[in-house]
């Protein structure tokens, strides 16, 4: 008997054809609209109840081995940490009367807004897209609590990814890992030891060695191993001044023309229980 | 209306769909929780629990008393909308998986090895049909070699470890369910 009967065909074309346009057709619609239409996001809104119902027992069950499994490493934590608290403290102290002394010039200079003034919203993970090409994280704010798509997400010490989707009561962030062509464009600057920054944007992720890559650096200053890097605040939607990571080292490109600069990621994407989104005031 | 309220296979009809949305949910909150050590060294190793859930129904024939074909595309649309936000992969790719795995039970037995039999071979079909649907999407810029060595093999490794232990529980579940 031959596989494809000529009814059978028309089927297996006609299955084609609409699996081929529902993909390309929602692509479209998820890149081209700031939310999805309404019954996506009342789906999206129904699916995200039961995934905190679901989630919960999971995560209690997470945390609790993940205390125990932290507990093995108290004491060496604990002196090595002590030792870092008295130089945080002075930190803290130093950072709170910058703070005030620049309120103080801004209001001076009647500088209203400026790129670091944003406020962060935290949301707690629900889900996590099982996938290897989508990195995204369902957390459970939405608009409800004024986030809108394409806002910078932090978890940890450092800049995780964007908002993708927004729903009423969820949202979705797409994190800086994927290696896909809109997930991690962010506009970025590097400071160095004498106060010189280098600016420019994360062109790649290395998926092999977990690493960020600025590419396409032609600015001749000099950078060192351990140089700070966070977002420049350049293009307007991310805010400045959130932490990315740290400077591992500077290659020269095939062509010779440029360099790239490997990033040490600030996060450990693979656990991130909590995020806050930073939203531009 | 498809037998919920009394008559014959009431239990089942219920415990299906709950059983088949629950695994949906339980899929990302593992993913999430789990991320650390399912993501290490570059490698993706995704949890299937629903992929899962649907093969051993197919294996035990429980489709002869339920619209499969209907919960799995409710079950594949929450999926992509959820998840993804696009919808296509896997809503196309459940119904390729369960379409797969009644051909392959008449070649099969209900033992634990056809089971992980029809468990490779459905997986296969399901991973297969969604890296073809992330790259028609544009979502995908993952290398063949890559998608294999990174994600497929993993995720197969984990799930059929995860199918035989699954298959005590399963088997005396489903078995009750369609007596009763």
């Amino acid at each position: 008997m031959k596989f494809f009967s000529s009814r059978r065909l028309v089927y297996f074309i006609i299955a084609m054809i609409v699996t081929i346009a529902l993909l390309t057709g929602s692509v479209l619609v998820r890149n081209r609209r700031a939310t999805p239409p309404a019954i996506q996001q009342f789906g999206n809104d129904v699916a995200g109840i039961f995934a905190r119902v679901v989630d919960w027992p999971v995560s209690q069950a997470h945390q609790g081995y993940d205390s125990i499994s932290q507990l093995l490493s108290t004491y060496q934590e604990n002196t090595q940490l002590r030792s870092k608290v008295d130089k945080l403290a002075q930190a803290q102290v130093r950072a709170q009367v910058l703070e005030n002394e620049n309120k103080v010039l801004k209001k001076q200079l009647k500088l209203n807004s400026t790129l670091t003034n944003y406020s962060l919203v935290n949301a707690t993970v629900i889900s996590r897209t099982p996938s290897s090409w989508l990195s995204q994280l369902v957390i459970n704010v939405g608009q409800n609590a004024g986030i809108k798509k394409n806002m910078s997400v932090v978890a940890g010490k450092g800049l995780i990814g964007r908002i993708s989707e927004v729903n009423k009561t969820t949202a979705k962030v797409e994190l800086l890992s994927d290696d896909s062509e809109t997930a991690n464009r962010f506009a970025i600057q590097i400071t160095n030891s004498a106060g010189k920054s280098v600016y420019g944007i994360i062109t790649d992720f290395n998926r092999n060695t977990n690493r960020i890559i600025m590419g396409e650096v032609t600015s001749k200053i000099k950078l060192k191993k351990g140089d700070k890097v966070f977002t420049s605040g350049l293009g307007g939607i991310t805010p400045k001044g959130l932490y990315v990571g740290k400077v591992e080292r500077v290659t020269n490109s095939s062509n010779g023309l440029s360099k790239s600069v490997v990033i040490v990621p600030a996060t450990d994407f693979g656990n991130i229980p909590v995020v806050s989104v930073a939203i531009q005031k | 209306m498809f037998g919920f309220f009394g008559g014959y296979h009431t239990k089942l009809k219920w415990i299906f769909p709950i059983m088949l949305f629950l695994l949906l949910f339980l899929d990302g909150a593992i993913y999430a929780n789990m991320a650390g050590i399912l993501t290490k060294n570059s490698s993706h190793t995704l949890p299937m629990f629903v992929a899962l859930w649907l093969i051993y129904a197919i294996t035990y024939e429980l489709d002869e008393y339920l619209p499969i074909y209907l919960w799995t595309l409710v079950a594949g649309i929450i999926y992509d909308v959820f998840y993804f936000g696009v919808i296509g992969g896997y809503t196309v790719g459940f119904l390729i998986l369960v379409w797969v795995c009644q051909k392959l039970r008449i070649y099969l037995s209900e033992s634990l090895l056809s089971v992980l039999m029809i468990t490779i071979l459905g997986l296969t079909s399901l991973q297969l049909f969604t890296y073809l649907a992330a790259n028609i999407a544009g979502l995908s810029i993952m290398t063949v070699p890559m998608f294999v060595l990174h994600t497929f093999t993993p995720t197969l490794a984990l799930n059929v470890v995860m199918a035989v232990i699954m298959y005590v529980p399963c088997r005396y579940c489903l078995l009750f369910l369609k007596n009763n």
